[in-house]
């Protein structure tokens, strides 16, 4: 027998006898039985306690006073855990006298112990309704019985505490704490993929987007836009040389321009792709909304007259409904369907200007912004509403693929994340980058979009780790502002950028270096 | 805007209705007696029949309030035929209320056996089953006046299980079963009510009939 204070691991602050005894446990779920009870016997641990062992032989015996009093004996029993054991006991005794057709020793088992214990009424009356004998005594053969007994022993196991006994799958749970937490400590970390226990994990920054891949130059003047769509098969970029670009992303991950979209007269400073990316809209501060096919690149549909100026827009999930806002404080929001037949308006002298709009991915959220500083968010099916107040003006605004958390970039050079549901006090910020003057742009990105992307005015690229208000990445390239950034759904380490040096930039993880020029 | 009591004038009662009320209140709660003194007093016509059927619902009623609900089913199976049959809700609160008196009286095993009996064929239909585990439940307790379910020993419960049967023998033999007095009271309350609504809770507080009465 060993020793119960040996220790292990070069701390010494494992109790051995713990070890093999969640080693015995871990065998025997994942269903080595004999490896398990031979380490039994070789290490001369049980994975059974003895107290545990004995209450086992009177529940299988069916000497139930036994197994009562055993429990009143255990002291490291709360009370709460003592009640709910004797219950399951008491319940088991009592099942069994009914089955024999023994109604009055159920019922004053039932008066003097049962009623007595603090387990709630409606488990009391249960029992008593048990007394009709509707057919919940459907067991009567002692076969039967072993089988609910082996089952009692089981319940037991789980409300007994340690040491008595071991707490479900320990070893799995204790393995499981230690991985999470490396992921969650790591900087880097961008992918779903499992991690292997056979090291301690650390990525490195070649997960992440670094390196200049590809860089596009269709667009005749600055570049203020770029978004790929939900697939992460396509990129649409707007610029103010009035047309918008639809770029298609080939298997290799490099992009082939697919069409180019012009009719606007004024630059295009926004667009928004369809939940099922059928179809893209676009729009610009001084221009009208426009709804584009995407596969043949002709434009569909024109929203509103000459007059109607939409500052930014966005698709409900069904993707046929859409809303625009308009920088015009007299037009509010409107919600459209894809024919252009208005379904909805939030007019009138309330309404200040808006300059974003998003919808989150579930549908269930309009946010805004309204008046430069406010960022509003509707509850669509309650219709409630809540207001948050920035400080400084607001230039852009991102929802999470998850739909609970928004960003907004800020003139004072911050960027800050809320949560929609409305639980955050204070929101968390992430600062680096330069933004006094323009409309700068932010995004969510990467696996789980663990990460935030910005464009920034001193020509690079900041990329946050969201648990860290420091970037993790600046990247260089472009030489000019950098207006915008679009990370790619999909692929976890393709980001695009969009910069008034009239390119777009896509980067990747710095094991691929090609970087070529592409028209 | 509170009424007017000088309003109350313009309208004129009825002595004949007064008379009517008073007596579907007295049927309604089998005053025999009282009902005698009236009809002699006001030459309002009762019919022996009629104070015959009033005699059997009161022995019914005593019966059941007074713990012998057993008797009281048998009697209501003699006067009115089938009404139990047919309301498997009433049958139950009678029957459950024999169970009861048994548990008063300590008579456990006596109690469980005529649950068995009588009380667990009512199992098999899912609405009674959250009304029997309740009442099953008070076996469970040395002291049931001291369990959670301790108001279905009292009195109250009692009076309501009685004041639906009553109810219910008077329906059957159509005749109303709300006296005309119970009615108007409920009506005017009624009316009061939905206008505080309507004009708002400031202009007019919540009726009660006990002011109301007091003022008067």
């Amino acid at each position: 027998m060993e020793n119960s204070t040996t220790m292990i691991g070069s701390k010494g602050v494992i109790k051995k006898h713990e070890f093999v005894r969640i080693l015995i446990q871990c065998l025997y779920s994942l269903g080595y039985d004999k490896s398990a009870s031979c380490l039994e016997s070789e290490s001369g641990i049980s994975y059974k306690s003895s107290e545990f062992k004995l209450l086992e032989s009177l529940v299988v015996g069916a000497d139930w006073e036994g197994c009562i009093d055993n429990l009143y004996g255990i002291k490291e029993l709360t009370d709460e855990q003592r009640d709910t054991a004797l219950f399951l006991v008491s319940k088991q005794y009592f099942v069994e006298c009914l089955g024999r057709g023994d109604d009055s020793l159920a019922l004053s088992l039932l008066r003097k112990q049962i009623s007595k214990l603090k387990v709630g009424r409606e488990k009391v009356h249960m029992l008593a309704f048990g007394l009709l004998s509707l057919g919940m005594n459907k067991v009567h053969d002692d076969n039967g019985f072993q089988e609910l007994r082996k089952y009692l022993i089981s319940e037991l196991e789980q409300v007994i505490p340690p040491p008595i006994t071991v707490p479900d799958r320990r070893l799995e749970h204790l393995v499981e704490t230690v991985a999470a937490s490396q992921v969650n400590s790591c900087i880097y970390h961008n992918s779903l993929d499992p991690v292997s226990i056979y090291k301690d994990h650390r990525c490195g920054r070649d997960q992440l987007p670094t390196e200049t891949v590809q860089i596009l130059s269709a667009h005749k003047n600055e570049v203020w836009f770029v978004q790929f769509s939900n697939s992460g098969n396509y990129l649409a970029s707007s610029s103010s040389d009035c047309t918008a670009i639809i770029w298609k992303v080939l298997e290799d991950s490099k992009l082939v321009l697919e069409h180019t979209l012009k009719s606007h007269q004024n630059p295009v400073s926004f667009v928004a792709w369809s939940p099922d990316d059928t179809m893209l809209l676009t729009c610009g501060n001084s221009e009208v909304l426009r709804l584009w096919d995407v596969e043949t690149g002709t434009c569909k549909h024109t929203f509103g007259d000459n007059g109607f100026l939409v500052s930014s827009c966005a698709w409900f999930p069904d993707s046929n409904r859409l809303v625009c806002g308009s920088s015009d404080p007299k037009k509010g929001i409107c919600m459209w369907d894809c024919e252009g037949n208005e379904i909805k308006a939030w007019r009138g002298i309330r309404m200040p200007k808006i300059s974003d709009i998003a919808v989150t991915p579930n549908g269930e959220y309009l946010i805004s912004i309204f008046s430069d500083r406010d960022i509003r968010i509707l509850n669509v099916g309650m219709n409630t509403e809540r207001v948050i107040s920035e400080e400084h003006p607001i230039t852009s605004l991102s929802v999470s693929g998850d739909s609970k958390y928004l960003i907004v970039s800020l003139n004072s050079q911050e960027i800050h994340m809320w949560d929609v549901e409305g639980c955050f006090e204070k929101p968390l910020r992430y600062k680096g980058h330069r933004q006094h003057k323009y409309v700068i742009r932010s995004c969510f990105g990467g696996a789980n979009g663990m990460f935030i992307a910005s464009g920034s005015e001193n020509s690079q690229v900041y990329i946050w780790n969201r648990r860290m208000s420091d970037p993790v990445e600046v990247l260089s390239g472009h030489s000019m502002t950098v207006n915008c950034v679009s990370w790619n759904p999909k692929r976890h380490q393709m980001l695009a950028s969009a910069s008034d040096d009239q390119t777009i930039r896509i980067w990747g993880p710095s094991s691929e270096k090609a970087c070529s020029k592409e028209l | 805007m509170d009424i007017d009591p000088k309003q109350y004038e313009q309208i004129k009662i009825n002595d004949k209705d007064s008379h009517n009320i008073i007596l579907s209140y007295l049927i309604h709660g089998c005053y025999k007696e009282t009902l005698e003194s009236l009809v002699t007093s006001t030459g309002l016509k009762v019919t022996n029949a009629q104070l015959e059927d009033m005699e059997k619902r009161k022995r019914i009623l005593h019966s059941a309030l007074e713990g012998n609900a057993l008797d009281a089913i048998h009697l209501t199976e003699q006067m009115s035929p089938d009404l139990l049959e047919n309301n498997k809700d009433l049958l139950f609160d009678l029957l459950s209320l024999h169970f009861v008196e048994l548990i008063c009286s300590k008579k456990q095993t006596e109690a469980l056996n005529f649950g068995q009996a009588k009380l667990a064929p009512f199992g098999k239909v899912q609405k009674y089953v959250g009304k029997l585990e309740d009442f099953m439940g008070l076996l469970a307790y040395v002291e049931p006046e001291k369990s959670p379910m301790f108001h279905l020993l009292s009195l109250e419960y009692r009076q309501h299980v009685v004041d639906n049967l009553n109810r219910a023998i008077l329906a059957h033999a159509y005749m109303p079963s709300f006296s005309k007095l119970e009615r108007i009271i409920q009506q005017a309350t009624v009316v009061r009510q939905c206008l505080s609504e309507e004009l708002g809770k400031d202009v007019l507080s919540p009726f009660s009939l006990k002011d109301f009465l007091k003022r008067s």
